[in-house]
């Protein structure tokens, strides 16, 4: 494991490099950041915010430029894992409860550059938002929060091209009218993390020590053409690929690889009717990961290929009409076809294919500036084709399973300037993901639900009151949070394992709870433009029969006070982020006990995740600026992320060398610059 | 200039990065301190409690319990026993008794600051081993029914066999070396036993394959037979330090009725092991204690609570001593059976039995005139002058190329 984060130090450690080579002189014009104001504004409502791809570029981050995750890891209800990636768990779930979607298609393996960025470029981004609560008809199979990220649709009227250059990516993506009614839009980004490593070890070769012939393949590909087949029809098709592929020589002559891969292909068509508009979507999404090492064990070379793949065939269908003047009604289906083949290991391929047919059927009533109300009703049917029918003397159990879930939502303006607003919601979420290092990396298993090991469930419901009051909005509420059968992988720190075949054996399966309160404000002024988030929360986990004799005991990222804050005057941004740390197994308390014949010392646990880390602390700075030559526009972005260089460790290891526990820390002072051209 | 001041940045924040990335810690979750309770009620004359708290991760040592009221209760009399009168050695408090087979017994401690912290165990069965040690010469009067096999210097010896017409619910049987350096007796890491049914939670890879003793001897029917327990011997699976029976078990596979007249279940058994100093005596009436450098065998009936410890202290002490780094990161706690604190409250009852290696001696000084067999420059042949190199037992020939 300590190899693997050797990856990311050295990652983190390259860009520099990039700025020593950069002899950038700004010796343009400094121009305001241009960014709308009325585009900054993310409440939409408490369970709902909503953000431009210029809000999201604004964030800082160790790429110079922000992506989604990031900026949703600022937001109350939302703590994160290891500090500087992209992991984020929302209101006390797990972050595989998490759904990611793009255009309405969910991304598995979300996370670019070891959990650095997202694989969605900013280039073909258009909207994200970020559902807590109060879900919609048509978002299902999935517990915790919802980050819908919208691409933009390809420009129709000229040809517009765009370069971009950061620490690890270089993009380039264009897009163009093709005729009249048809236009496309293509974006490609690939990374020069292998070159910059190669740099790097011939300029300090002592630095990364016995860590050597380091690979990476890092990048992706976005297309999408849009026809505009009627006056009130389009038809969108889409795809895109990612890869992320790292190999490398351990200093114990191991050689190692490992890596993830995403393909997505969407078509969707829609209508728009007089009081209706309709979608139709297909998609096809194949996500694979895989892990391999070569290593030499009493003289006999070890082959270990551990490869776990998804492949999700999707049909929906959403329809939404307007049925009287304030009242509107929205149905639709959604058909999952998924081959899992999780822990593959020499012959066994562990292999199950899983039906998930979804109807929908969702009421709004909206009466303008007074109420806003929302009511859900799903239906789902799953079944695992592992499963069969049992017939006993006593009972059927049938293969197939029925659910239903719900998802209520009302916004009533009480006053001119107060609105109270609540959500309740019951999800059910037909697959697993096995949680390993809280880095982002998209390696951790997914596997389907099946008899043994049940859908995973969540119940929740939030209350809170916002108000805006000229350029101010502030927002504070409270939520409550129950989930069932949440899934708990006993090896999930586990790289290179070929044990991860069997994981069904090792597996618990308990619940957990989550309160708390969530409070917001915004101010939007002309060149100002501050937010502040806090969080409360309380998140537990218990009923795991192996795990604490049943009891309770910390979520992981159980953080008790989650506040960030974000300052942006003109081109200068500031974020503030302080958080509770997070909860690792203690140590053991020890006793001396005697057995016949010897004495020795015995461990004993009071429970799991007892220790409580340090307090994060990291203040990030950025610039960004604009300026123009002719047709083309430039936009720089430089920065610095954790400006204190404050440690924020994310996790423990047990070094066997000095037989002594280390924490780890991956984001040190770390400068960040991106530039962008556009034409 | 503006190149090496880039370099020397590049290198000051590398280093600086790589700094900050990994730290020490002492995993101290600072929680309250537990009560560690520890008595083994036994056959002996006086019973021992140990009490003591558990120890933080950052603390150098534990904190002295120094102040406990404990009593044990017999639960079957439904009377007191009796206090624990604190002892002058620190967490130890005695109690003079001598507890009963087969009785239930409750032990309550109250410290303050703490709830009442209590548990309960019943008293083992008593055991019933009797050993003799058999020897190749003067013989005659040997026979598996008789405790005591006569025995003369310059002999074959040919081991001690044990025998019991019924075991308890459990026994754990060990041996105990006396080690010179140290001056104290010290558990033998090796054991086996020609016993068909043994548990199996500290077994270990290696297997039982005794030497080819070329020079050994026997014709004699008794220590024929038990060539024959040895012959089952080869092979048997090497347990690290304890031997653990259980009646039930072994009963399904191993019994043999001692007549019509007596349907007691009997079991002859060999033990063998990495003994040293053996302690044997070899008539009844020549009966004596081990001398204090003398090394012996000790089987012990476990009452079911201790059985469960020991099982679980035993498997963690040796993952332990293992270089397997999964168990870094384990986190299950040994078995307890005590409310409101850690430890145990169990029962056992120990008796101490000679241990003589098969054929871990032969002493050729003299001959054997009754048997033809003389002893020269280290070989063993018959009168005769012919030699004699078949294996008393031990694998064949056959069975060694093949191996």
């Amino acid at each position: 494991m300590k190899k693997h984060l050797i990856i990311i130090a050295i990652s983190l450690l390259i860009c520099p490099i990039i700025i020593s080579a950069q002899e950038w002189d700004p010796q343009h014009d400094t121009l305001d950041a241009a960014v709308k104001t009325d585009s900054r504004r993310v409440v939409e409502s408490l369970g709902k915010m909503t953000t431009s791809v210029e809000g999201v570029r604004r964030v800082i981050s160790p790429l110079g430029e922000g992506d989604p995750i990031r900026w949703a890891q600022g937001l109350p209800g939302v703590t994160t894992g290891a500090d500087g990636t992209t992991a984020f768990y929302v209101r006390g779930g797990n972050m595989g409860n998490n759904l990611i979607t793009l255009d309405g298609v969910p991304v598995y393996g979300y996370s670019h550059l070891l959990g650095l960025t997202t694989i969605v470029p900013q280039d073909v981004m258009s909207e994200a938002s970020l559902l807590k609560g109060g879900f919609e008809g048509n978002s299902s199979n999935f517990t915790a929060g919802h980050l819908k990220i919208t691409t933009k649709d390809p420009n129709r009227e000229k040809f517009r091209m765009s370069a971009a250059l950061n620490n690890f990516l270089a993009s380039i993506s264009m897009e163009s009218p093709i005729s009249k009614n048809t236009s496309f839009l293509l974006s490609a980004r690939i990374s020069p993390l292998a070159w910059e490593y190669k740099a790097v070890r011939g300029m300090l070769p002592s630095l990364l020590g016995g860590f050597d012939n380091f690979g990476a393949g890092v990048g992706d590909v976005y297309g999408k053409f849009r026809w505009q087949t009627g006056k009130r029809s389009v038809l969108n098709a889409s795809f895109l690929g990612s890869m992320d592929g790292y190999s490398f020589t351990a200093a114990d002559n191991a050689d190692e690889k490992m890596g993830w891969n995403n393909l997505i292909g969407t078509v969707n068509w829609h209508v728009d009717g007089n009081r209706s508009f309709m979608d139709l979507r297909a998609s096809v999404n194949r996500y694979t990961s895989s892990q391999e090492q070569h290593k030499e064990y009493r003289g006999v070379m070890n082959h270990l290929t551990l490869k776990s793949s998804l492949i999700e065939y999707m049909f929906s269908f959403d329809r939404t009409e307007s049925m009287f003047k304030a009242f509107k009604m929205d149905y639709g289906t959604k058909l999952r076809i998924t081959e899992f083949a999780p822990g593959q290991v020499a012959s066994v391929n562990n292999k199950s294919n899983s039906f998930l047919g979804t109807v929908y059927l969702q009421g709004r009533y909206d009466i303008e500036d007074k109420l806003s109300a929302r009511a859900t009703v799903r239906g789902h049917y799953y079944r695992n084709m592992k499963d069969k029918s049992i017939k006993t003397s006593m009972e059927k159990i049938k293969a197939g399973r029925f659910d239903y879930d719900a998802s209520v939502s009302v916004d009533w303006k009480i006053f001119k300037y107060l609105s109270l607003e609540a959500t309740f919601d019951r999800m059910v979420q037909y697959y697993h993901t096995l949680e390993g290092l809280p880095v982002g990396w998209s390696l951790d298993m997914i596997v389907p639900s099946s008899r043994e090991i049940a859908p995973e469930n969540a119940l929740q419901g939030n209350l809170g009151l916002s108000s805006q009051i000229g350029k101010h909005t502030v927002s504070a509420g409270g939520f409550y949070k129950k989930m069932n059968d949440l899934v708990y992988y006993k090896y999930a720190q586990s790289l290179f394992s070929g044990g991860m075949a069997s994981w069904e054996s090792d597996v618990d399966m308990g619940q957990g709870r989550s309160y708390g309160a969530e409070f917001l404000h915004e101010y939007v002024g002309k060149d100002l433009y501050t937010r502040v988030s806090y969080t409360w929360s309380k998140t537990d986990r218990f009923g795991f029969p192996s795990i604490n004799e049943g009891g309770e005991f910390h979520a992981r990222f159980d953080r008790r006070h989650v506040l960030n804050a974000v300052a942006q005057w003109k081109g200068f941004s500031a974020a503030v982020t302080l958080q509770s740390g997070h909860w690792e197994n203690g140590a053991a308390e020890t006793y001396p006990m005697h057995v016949p014949g010897a004495e020795w010392t015995a461990d004993y646990f009071s429970g799991v995740n007892n220790y409580h880390m340090p307090t994060v602390f990291r203040l990030d700075l950025g610039y960004m600026f604009s300026f123009e030559t002719g047709k083309v526009k430039h936009d720089v972005n430089v920065g610095v992320c954790n400006a204190t260089n404050h440690f924020n460790p994310f996790m423990l290891y047990f070094d066997a060398v000095t037989e002594g526990w280390k924490m780890i820390a991956l984001l040190p002072i770390l400068p960040n610059f991106s530039y962008r051209i556009s034409f | 200039m503006k190149t090496i001041l880039h370099k020397i940045t590049f290198a000051i924040i590398s280093l600086t990065s790589l700094t900050a990335c990994v730290r020490d810690v002492i995993l101290d979750a600072g929680e309250k301190p537990q009560v560690v309770v520890e008595c083994i009620l036994s056959n002996e004359d006086v019973q021992e409690l140990n009490l003591c708290f558990t120890k933080g991760a950052s603390r150098e040592g534990t904190e002295p319990l120094i102040e406990a009221f404990a009593t044990l209760i017999d639960l079957t009399e439904s009377k007191t026993v009796g206090q624990f009168v604190k002892g002058e050695k620190e967490g130890l408090w005695t109690l003079e008794y001598s507890a009963v087979p087969r009785h239930h017994y409750r032990l309550e401690v109250q410290v303050p600051g703490y709830d009442l912290i209590h548990a309960e165990d019943i008293m083992p069965e008593s055991l019933d081993i009797w050993s003799f040690t058999l020897t190749g010469n003067s013989l005659e009067n040997v026979g598996f029914s008789s405790p005591s096999p006569t025995f003369t210097s310059n002999a074959l010896c040919a081991g001690t066999v044990y025998s019991t017409s019924s075991l308890p619910k459990y026994t754990l049987i060990y041996g105990m070396n006396y080690n010179p350096q140290t001056g104290r007796h010290e558990i033998a890491d090796e054991i086996f036993t020609n016993l068909p049914v043994v548990d199996a939670f500290n077994i270990t890879s290696e297997v039982y394959m005794p030497e080819l003793h070329k020079h050994e001897v026997s014709y004699l029917p008794e220590v024929e037979a038990v060539k024959s327990l040895h012959a089952d011997l080869k092979g048997a699976p090497k347990h690290k330090q304890y031997l653990l029976l259980e009646k039930e078990s072994l009963e399904n596979v191993l019994y043999q009725f001692l007549g019509d007249s007596d349907p007691r279940f009997a079991y002859d058994f060999l033990v063998f092991g990495s003994f040293t100093g053996d302690w044997f005596y070899y008539k009844k009436k020549d009966y004596r204690d081990p001398a204090p450098t003398e090394g012996y065998l000790v089987f012990e009936s476990l009452s079911d609570n201790y059985l469960a410890f020991l099982r679980e202290s035993i498997h963690f002490m040796q993952l332990k001593e293992s270089s397997d780094m999964a168990s870094i990161y384990l986190r299950d706690n040994v078995y307890t059976n005590v409310t409101g604190g850690l430890g145990i409250f169990a029962a056992s009852e120990k008796q101490i039995e000679q241990c003589a290696n098969v054929f871990q001696t032969i002493i050729f000084d003299d001959y054997f005139p009754d048997y033809g067999i003389i002893s020269e420059n280290g070989e063993c042949r018959f009168a005769d002058n012919e030699r004699y190199e078949y294996p008393l037992w031990g694998p064949s020939d056959d069975t060694l190329t093949a191996l």
